[in-house]
């Protein structure tokens, strides 16, 4: 009966195992092949190598050490966080205007085009409006010219 | 052969392979790519470790496992704030 009990538990431990490493296969393949030319490829890659964090709690607690895993659960969000961070404030020239004020300028003008394009719009609704109504009115006089 | 033996070295072989590949985040041109690369290097390490020591019955290897964790990511979350402060 015990016999049989650790041949099971062996064999959940060997399957989490083989979770866990082809999770960390799968992040590896993904960490080296993702385009270095993409916008936010830092904050995408602290994302992958999220996968492995997740794969090494699972692989602590597999291999018996729920202290580790209990560690790493507390620490993995701090520390991608921590990381994300310090890449906005210190590195970021895409996102960050402190650092790229070219950035705030380009950002004030998009919306300055948002604001010019919808005055556009209402402007030229009004003119059409307004053709409509003056349409109408001169019907309406060749009308009553008519009657008379 | 033990499946347990065989699943262990399954992971310790994904293990190396992703060290590699976190040398490799290491040498990108920022600051902040080093810091991602170390600590993911320090949990594959301590993985390593870890799973080394089950294998072999050595049980110094947690507790240089468990010392490399904590004070991998206290150290890279401290050196984050500094570059988070810097900039």
């Amino acid at each position: 009966m015990f016999g049989i009990g650790a041949g099971i538990m062996n064999l959940i431990q060997s399957i989490l195992l083989i979770i866990s490493a082809l999770l960390i296969i799968i992040a590896t393949v993904g960490v080296l092949r993702i385009d270095r030319n993409l916008d936010n490829v830092v904050y995408a890659r602290i994302h992958i190598l999220g996968i492995v964090d997740i794969a090494g709690i699972i692989a602590f607690i597999a291999i018996g050490q729920p202290l580790f895993a209990l560690i790493y659960l507390f620490l993995a969000p701090l520390l991608a966080h921590a990381l994300a961070n310090a890449y906005f404030h210190g590195e970021d020239t895409f996102n960050n205007p402190v650092l790229n004020p070219n950035l705030e300028e380009a950002s004030l003008k998009e919306e300055n085009d948002d604001e010019i394009e919808l005055i556009d719009e209402v402007l030229l609704e009004d003119n059409l409006d307004m053709s409509d109504d003056s349409s109408e009115e001169l019907d309406e006089e060749s009308e009553d010219d008519g009657n008379d | 052969m033990n499946i347990l033996l065989i699943s262990e070295c399954f992971l310790i072989i994904a293990l190396i392979v992703f060290s590699f590949a976190t040398l490799r985040i290491i040498t990108y041109k920022s600051t902040s790519m080093g810091l991602i690369g170390t600590s993911s290097f320090t949990l594959a390490l301590t993985l390593i470790l870890i799973t080394v020591g089950t294998i072999h019955n050595i049980g110094f290897f947690k507790d240089i496992a468990l010392a490399l964790l904590l004070l991998g990511i206290v150290g890279t979350i401290a050196y984050a704030a500094v570059i988070r402060r810097a900039g």
